[in-house]
């Protein structure tokens, strides 16, 4: 057994704050701790260590907040976040819970769904969380906003809220759903786009009924599809979430981005989320003869970029993904492709001689920040003509005597225009932490915070963690 | 308008027709149509796609 | 490229104002200033009670310690900070402080005197949830607040910051020794104890006002230890911070000085801002504090955005634009690799100015010239933007243009002179007229009359100036290595970096020198500017050498505001054709820089003002009477056919000898309309190049017929371009109604229809 870097953790039974270490043993990557009352503990984190070595070397950058709420120290991280002194990255996307109910009851939500409407924050109180962003972000650009539940389309004044934040100068606000009611309401799409939400985050976890029963208990492929297509129809852009757990759907990937080549008229990105394990802790359970305290359904960012390259017969290359440039590298990976009409896609980063130095000393703090805020937003716009995706399905635009894209492989240049503004497409993922992987250097660096009720920011896996009460 | 005008290559003496092009600049490929002699192939290329969609494309290609 | 990466590192764009830096709180001026600006005083209070603590105790007694360090302090007045704060605090309706619920934190503390340093230091600790006990031996809290302000501000103020707080308070409580606490397991004491108060042993230890006795830190600031209330107060609050790092490492830290701030304030933003009386019982009413935050110039380091026209124009921090060319210059295989700075690196005029104003000595335009040099290599140097002056280069340095003589007679010459190539195309007359005077002076002066090969070297093209330059050299060498006798700055600069071994003079400094005489002298009244070409900045002896001749010759001079220190006037690094709006927005800048008219003496300049419809002259104008106001600038082709009756002028006037080649002469009549000649000027396209377009078409009917227009309509492509021509026919005319050119080139079959096409565009 090898130690390959030291950090802080918490004991996932009693919470308090413990040395951890990033340990590789017979080539695989763990991290271990030891609490004093409740015994060891280790968490899968890379298949190889190789990959992690390679992965974590990638440089990023990291842009500190401009304004802290609480005072934090190294040593007891992440027990006083809200956001605290210490915290090292402002937030990208901050979340705002507008609910907590919800109209499904899946086993792996994070968001423990209660059916009692009771405590939920009204216009007024939603009014003032945006100012206290407003406050708190900086002053170039808003934070992006990130509207979830519960199931935040069960508010009726779901569109109001979105309006609201709109009109505040919040000009990204995505809004997180299962897509039942964009299903079943065919106009909803179209108020929510109308009301001003930039992206719908479409909860999808495959193309096979099987997996959402499983998952969420009840088949919904047809849902999700419907959601999608009256999406198309009202021209709001999708993001495909599934969340990716060993022996359910980590084999259905490569449809999944099938799926995602199909409709990518609508849909502009795939957000992978290993399914992580918030509020519970592992039984220490025995496998293959060794002792094995990490849950058997544990899937990494690594095991997903794999299987990206494996199930597409490398048509997405492992070598193509890059951690996002702010954070930290063991949170996320990220890939931009843009379509070509010959049924290949071109990836869009490839940097293999860029120089590590350079993209770690990038630009001025607010500049940055604004950029990756603006990057997410810019990505998702649909093109501004509202025939051209009909071309593919024979109208010929003859306004500008131009071809359509069918006929060759090599774009004209209505198509390229078109294509850098809107061809782009990403493959995502975000591994979230739960209490037995919990690594406080990466919780410093967290860019995705969660509003409590309390108006902290919160570090989105500290707050599903040890906050959510 | 442009597009409707008649244009005759001079060489075939035949009418050019709308037909694809294609066009190349800092490694990037294109196919656009545009008046061809369906004889000999000769192309024509108005001055209003050249300071428009055209230029459009250059500038993109050089800003990217 | 390593090399000037390293250099950013040191930009100083972050660095704090002067006032925060002088501010006990180091409160964030900056923040708190655009606050008030916008009239948010409840987000300017935050700020400020981060910083200070208790804001209205602070805004009552700070006696303005940055008002010291304001640039506005020898003009007219500091900004009154101060009154701004007051004004804040009075202003401001959401006061309380945010209710956190956060876990407690381990650590008991105690602090030794309830004064203003005590109370902050136990309120900063009580926010962070530690156990905290306060000893005061009086009865009340405030220490020599009572001395000091009415009590109900200052009293109401500690409550209110209190008010979420828990802590234990003593008071009539006397603490002589630090035994006397030992059993209460303190990991930490503060000892506030005030102006000649006790100091329990911690006053001037080795590691600052504080020791460890047994397992608790101890630590001593405050009045006792001589501080006045404002740096006292700021004291409690650092101390806090000593006590947290000792809690959490166990080591101590004595809160030291911080770096003095490398700000620099900028003079210009600096102008006379009378301070603003407040009106409303002794604070600001709205209006009046925002008039009086507009009086502060924000002191940061904005140099080069000040002074760099590529930082001012594409509105970049130098960080930011060296990021974005070290990942355009980054070599890859991958065609989509992104590029996102090669228009910036293609905007550069290399006047240098970037350098004389960052006080960090960072090299921008250095660091571009080389990224030229590198997108050159890498073949993503878009062909365009340099095609035109490297085909110009390549005819002034042609048999048609070039001339290496020495003087009629004459087997070697010590001087030779070296007009360079565009004062020739500009007018025959600005050469002809100096050489005949310098040989008048000295009759073996030789003529070197070809280019100084700064366009290969701005267009980042290694291989072809280092071409041009041996050739330079070996016509230098066949003349006798004679000392060259220069007329344009940048032909100079050129040589000093890649001909180091000959020597020049500069035209001027020769002028003077051997004695020139003005023929007559014509006094007006206008007044002039000498501008200063870039290549001539800091160049005393031919700046000084041009205004006194051009003083003889009888013209009133004025210097420019700023003197030599201004920007390119766009003609600079070839970026008119790579960025055309900028090379505009660059000129009208310089014209604007005064009324008066300019006296330019490097060709390029005059011809960039003359093209701005701004009065200017070259000095050999003055002296020679060569060019009036009136007179127009010649156009792209004119400029070629002027370089070819330069050299024919030359060569029959001072050597008696024939012109042997001449470009060939368009073998149609082509005739062009005055609005397509100022076209074609603005495309950059000769008329060379359209009657390479007409001929071929006549030739090889490859062109398309408009029988509405009854106009042809063909293009050929030139190098890096593709230019299209309309013309019709009348008699044996050829009448040119339209060009157009592009940069997407037409790859065309090689088959169609089964045949092979001529594809020899």
């Amino acid at each position: 057994m090898k130690l390959l870097v030291k950090t802080r953790s918490i004991c996932p039974v009693c919470q308090k704050p413990v040395e951890a270490e990033y340990v590789e043993k017979d080539g695989k990557v763990f991290i271990r701790k030891t609490c004093r009352d409740h015994g060891s503990w280790e968490a899968y984190i890379a298949c190889c260590v190789k990959d992690y070595t390679d992965w974590t070397a990638h440089s990023v950058v990291n842009v500190r907040p401009e304004k802290t709420i609480t005072k934090g120290t190294d040593d007891r991280c992440p027990l006083d976040c809200g956001i605290c002194d210490k915290h090292l990255q402002t937030a990208c996307c901050v979340l705002m819970e507008v609910t907590k109910r919800c109209n499904q009851h899946c086993p792996y939500c994070f968001a423990k769904s209660e059916k009692d409407a009771a405590l939920e924050p009204g216009l007024d109180e939603i009014g003032r969380k945006y100012d206290l962003l407003l406050e708190l972000g900086e002053e170039e650009r808003p934070f992006n906003i990130h509207l979830s539940g519960g199931e935040p389309t069960v508010r009726e004044d779901l569109p109001e809220i979105i309006e609201m934040g709109q009109k505040k100068g919040f000009v990204y606000i995505q809004i997180n759903t299962n897509g039942r009611r964009l299903a079943l309401d065919n106009e909803y799409a179209g108020v929510l786009k109308e009301a001003g939400a930039s992206v719908i985050y479409l909860q999808f976890d495959g193309t096979d009924d099987r997996i959402y029963q499983t998952l969420r208990g009840e088949p919904l492929l047809n849902i999700k599809v419907k959601a999608i297509e009256n999406c198309k129809k009202a021209r709001i852009p999708v993001i495909l979430v599934p969340t990716i757990a060993k022996n359910v759907n980590l084999h259905n990937i490569g449809s999944m981005m099938e799926f995602l080549l199909d409709n990518l008229s609508v849909v502009k990105g795939i957000h992978f989320q290993p399914v992580s394990f918030f509020g519970r802790y592992p039984e220490k359970v025995y496998q293959n003869g060794k002792k094995w305290t990490d849950f058997e359904n544990r899937v990494t960012l690594f095991d997903v970029m794999r299987e990206v390259e494996k199930q597409t017969g490398s048509k997405f290359k492992y070598e193509d993904f890059r951690p996002s440039s702010i954070g930290h590298t063991l949170c996320s990976f990220h890939g931009s492709y843009i379509n070509q009409n010959d049924g290949t896609v071109k990836p869009l980063i490839n940097d293999k001689n860029y120089d590590s130095k350079a993209c770690c000393c990038n630009t001025t703090p607010p500049d940055i920040m604004k950029k990756t805020r603006d990057y997410v937003l810019n990505k998702w716009n649909l093109p501004e003509q509202e025939n051209y995706s009909a071309c593919c399905d024979g109208n010929t635009s003859e306004s500008h005597g131009s071809t359509c894209c069918c006929e060759s492989q090599t774009m004209d240049f209505d198509q390229f225009i078109n294509e850098m503004k809107s061809n782009m497409f990403t493959v995502t993922g975000m591994a979230f932490q739960d209490r037995s992987n919990l690594d406080a250097e990466r919780l410093k660096r967290c860019r995705v915070q969660v509003l409590s009720p309390d108006n902290r920011l919160i570090p989105f896996c500290a707050y599903n963690s040890l906050y959510r009460k | 308008m442009e597009k409707k005008q008649k244009l005759i290559c001079d060489r075939c003496k035949v009418e050019m027709v709308d037909k694809e092009v294609q066009f190349s600049y800092l490694g990037k490929s294109f196919r656009h149509k545009v008046k061809r002699c369906p004889e000999c192939g000769q192309v024509y290329i108005s001055e209003e796609l050249v300071k428009g969609r055209m230029s459009q494309v250059e500038k993109m290609l050089e800003d990217k | 490229m390593e090399k000037y990466f390293k250099q950013f590192e040191s930009c100083r764009q972050s660095e704090k104002p002067f006032c925060t830096d002088a501010c006990p709180f180091h409160l964030d001026v900056l923040d708190f200033q655009e606050k008030i600006s916008r009239k948010s005083y409840n987000a300017a209070y935050r700020t400020y009670r981060n910083a200070v603590a208790f804001p209205d105790i602070v805004a009552e007694l700070c006696p303005e310690y940055c008002a010291a360090k304001c640039p506005r302090k020898d003009l007219d007045q500091s900004v009154q900070l101060n009154l701004l704060e007051r004004t804040c605090v009075n202003k401001a309706v959401k006061k309380d402080p945010t209710d956190y619920n956060l876990p407690a934190k381990k650590g008991k503390i105690g602090i030794i005197g309830a004064g203003i340093s005590g109370l902050a230091c136990a309120l900063r600790l009580c926010s962070k949830k530690f156990n905290v006990t306060i000893f005061e031996k009086t009865d009340k809290l405030g220490g020599q607040l009572w001395n000091l302000m009415p009590q109900e501000i200052f009293l109401k103020d500690i409550e209110r910051q209190f008010k979420h707080e828990n802590y234990t308070l003593q008071l009539n409580t006397s603490v002589d020794d630090i035994e006397q606490l030992k059993d209460q397991g303190f990991d930490a004491l503060y000892v506030a104890t005030g102006k000649n108060g006790f100091d329990f042993g911690t006053l001037n230890r080795e590691k600052g006002q504080c020791y460890i006795n047994g397992d608790t830190g101890v630590f001593a600031g405050g009045s006792l230890t001589g501080k006045d209330p404002m740096f006292a107060l700021a004291d409690g609050l650092s101390m806090a911070w000593a006590i947290e790092v000792w809690l959490s490492t166990g080591k101590l830290e004595y809160p030291g000085k911080r770096q003095p701030s490398k700000a620099v304030s900028n003079q210009d933003k600096l102008w006379r801002l009378e301070a603003v009386i407040p009106t409303d019982n002794g604070l600001f009413t709205d209006e009046e504090a925002v008039e009086e935050a507009a009086r502060c110039i924000r002191c940061q380091c904005d140099a080069c955005k000040t002074y760099c026209d590529l930082c001012d124009f594409f509105n970049k921090w130098p960080l930011q634009m060296r990021d974005e060319i070290m990942t355009t210059v980054m070599s890859s295989e991958s065609m989509i690799h992104k590029t996102p700075a090669i228009r910036l690196i293609n905007t550069c005029t290399q006047c240098g100015l970037f350098e004389e104003a960052c006080p960090e000595d960072i090299e921008l335009s250095d660091m571009i010239k080389e990224a030229r040099k590198r997108l050159h290599k890498l073949n993503k140097m878009p062909g365009a933007y340099h095609q035109f002056w490297l085909r110009d280069m390549a005819f002034a340095n042609s048999k048609f243009a070039a001339v290496k003589k020495t003087a009629p007679g004459e087997k070697q010459c010590n001087y030779a002179f070296f007009p360079g190539c565009h004062l020739g195309a500009a007018d025959p007359e600005y050469v002809i007229e100096p050489y005949k005077w310098l040989l008048s002076k000295k009759p073996q002066t030789g003529l070197l009359l070809r280019c100084c090969s700064v366009p290969a070297d701005w267009a980042g093209n290694e291989a072809l100036h280092g071409e041009e330059i041996q050739s330079l050299r070996e016509d230098w060498q066949a003349l006798g290595e004679p000392v060259l006798i220069m007329a344009c700055p940048t032909c100079i600069r050129n040589f000093a970096e890649y001909l180091p071994e000959i020597q020049t003079v500069s035209l001027y400094e020769v002028l003077e020198q051997w004695k020139f005489e003005q023929k007559s002298v014509k006094k007006t009244k206008k007044i002039y500017s000498v501008f200063d070409p870039c290549s001539a900045r800091h160049i005393d002896p031919i700046q000084q050498a041009v205004r006194r001749l051009a003083e003889q010759s009888g013209v009133t001079l004025e210097e420019l505001p700023k003197g030599d220190q201004h920007g390119c006037c766009g003609y600079g690094g070839h970026v008119s054709i790579a960025n055309p709006k900028f090379a505009e927005h660059v000129a009208k800048k310089r014209s604007a820089l005064s009324d008066n008219l300019y006296i330019a003496y490097c060709i390029n300049c005059r011809d960039v003002f003359k093209g701005e419809n701004k009065p200017v002259v070259h000095v050999l104008d003055l002296l020679f009477n060569i060019n009036t106001q009136e007179s127009v600038l010649p156009d792209v082709t004119q400029r070629r056919e002027n370089r070819v009756r330069l050299k024919e002028t030359l060569l029959s006037e001072i050597w008696g000898e024939k012109m042997e080649s001449k470009p060939e002469k368009c073998k149609l009549n082509i005739v062009i309309r005055p609005e397509i000649k100022e076209k074609m000027n603005t495309l950059k396209l000769l008329k060379e190049d359209v009657c390479n377009v007409v001929e071929y078409s006549q030739k090889s009917n490859r062109r398309t017929f408009d029988p509405q227009k009854k106009t042809y309509l063909c293009y050929r492509e030139i190098g890096h371009i593709t230019c299209w021509v309309e013309y019709c026919q009348a008699g044996d005319a050829f009448e040119v109604v339209n060009v157009y050119s592009h940069r997407m080139k037409i790859e065309l079959e090689a088959v169609w229809n089964g045949k092979k096409t001529e594809a020899d565009l």
